[in-house]
């Protein structure tokens, strides 16, 4: 090996740093990756999947990458975003509701519910943080992907629902948060 | 390295471990020294020192996201050096264990091979350290046997001196080296 400088050295040293990174965050995808081939299996139009894996893959793997807290976000949002990716599925199989005489798409109302749920979880785990608002922005972009991989089946009503849901089950902690700290 | 230091250490590798780079340049800046004093030690041989202790440094940073919180830095760092430094020492033995014959035939059969010349400076090193811890009396006493001083110089007296040093000598060197040949 030829001699190299200290400064050299520690130039290669940043860059193995940051390979070494970037294999410990592709972990990620084993996460990641089965979600949206499971949404790809359960009948999810393939471009969508594409798109919206290939979105929620990259951004998992962005994130872990940047720092240990933003990979255990990840978690949080795959793990909050799983009502959602599932439970709209199974209730579209159970057909429409009639509700006095008309028909509700049990999806929006399903969506609305696994929203509040993630929002609900993601912010506790947040609550855990030192940096509680980026590590609650990343853990919600990734339970968003994860859940409008699975309720989009109910089209925009369904991914509004979600967000809807997840800003209700975000601001009962949000508020208990701040009560305790005055 | 004080207790102080190793701490500050440990914080900034749990730092970087994390993911913060701004951890890096201490890292970096206190563990480098280590390991080339650790490799310099264990192969006595600077090039490669530098060379292992410049693989055993990349790959710790490689593998740094997977530094455990719970262990210690310099052990962990020390690792990576040992390794090298065995992967060195076994490329070494495997080279001279290839050697072929025309590299025999190229040793001048009235010249010392490299490794005999190594031992022997090897031997009279340790032997100079060994003389240097010797009392002037049995130096002078050794100096006059070596010389091969005429019979004038060796009376009964003179005799018994040379035979303390020597033995003198002797139990210094069992006691460096462990045996007495």
């Amino acid at each position: 090996m030829a001699m190299v400088t200290e400064a050299q050295l520690e130039r290669r040293g940043r860059r193995m740093y940051e390979l070494g990174r970037a294999r410990w965050a592709s972990h990620v995808l084993l996460l990641t990756l089965p979600l949206a081939l499971s949404a790809w299996a359960l009948g999810r139009p393939t471009p969508l999947v594409l798109v919206l894996g290939g979105a929620l893959c990259v951004l998992a793997l962005t994130l872990a990458f940047v720092h240990e807290r933003y990979a255990r976000a990840v978690l949080a949002g795959v793990l909050a975003g799983l009502p959602a990716f599932a439970v709209p599925v199974v209730v579209r199989a159970t057909g429409s509701l009639w509700l006095s005489g008309a028909a509700i798409d049990p999806c929006l109302p399903a969506s609305f519910v696994a929203g509040i749920l993630a929002g609900g979880y993601v912010s506790l785990r947040a609550l855990d943080e030192g940096r509680r608002i980026s590590f609650w922005l990343a853990a919600v972009c990734v339970a968003a992907l994860t859940g409008t991989l699975g309720c989009s089946v109910a089209g925009s009503a369904g991914v509004l629902g979600l967000m809807a849901g997840v800003l209700v089950g975000t601001a009962p902690v949000v508020l208990r948060a701040e009560m305790r700290r005055s | 390295m004080d207790a102080g230091q190793r701490e500050q250490l440990q914080l900034a590798m749990r730092a970087l471990a994390a993911g913060d780079r701004a951890a890096f340049k201490p890292v970096f800046s206190t563990l480098w020294p280590v390991l080339r004093v650790f490799c310099d030690r264990a192969l006595h041989d600077s090039d490669a020192a530098h060379d292992a202790a410049q693989t055993a440094l990349m790959k710790l940073f490689m593998h740094a996201a997977e530094f455990r919180a719970d262990g210690d830095v310099i052990a962990w760092a020390i690792g990576f050096a040992s390794f090298e430094c065995l992967s060195v020492r076994t490329r070494k033995v495997r080279r001279r264990e290839h050697v072929d014959d025309a590299g025999l035939a190229a040793v001048p059969a009235d010249q010392l091979s490299p490794e005999d010349a190594l031992i022997h400076a090897d031997l009279r090193a340790a032997a100079l350290e060994l003389l240097g811890s010797l009392r002037p009396q049995d130096l002078e006493a050794l100096r006059g046997a070596f010389d091969g001083e005429g019979p004038a110089a060796s009376g009964p007296t003179v005799r018994k001196r040379r035979q303390r040093a020597l033995e003198r000598l002797r139990i210094a060197w069992r006691k460096a080296n462990g045996h007495g040949d």
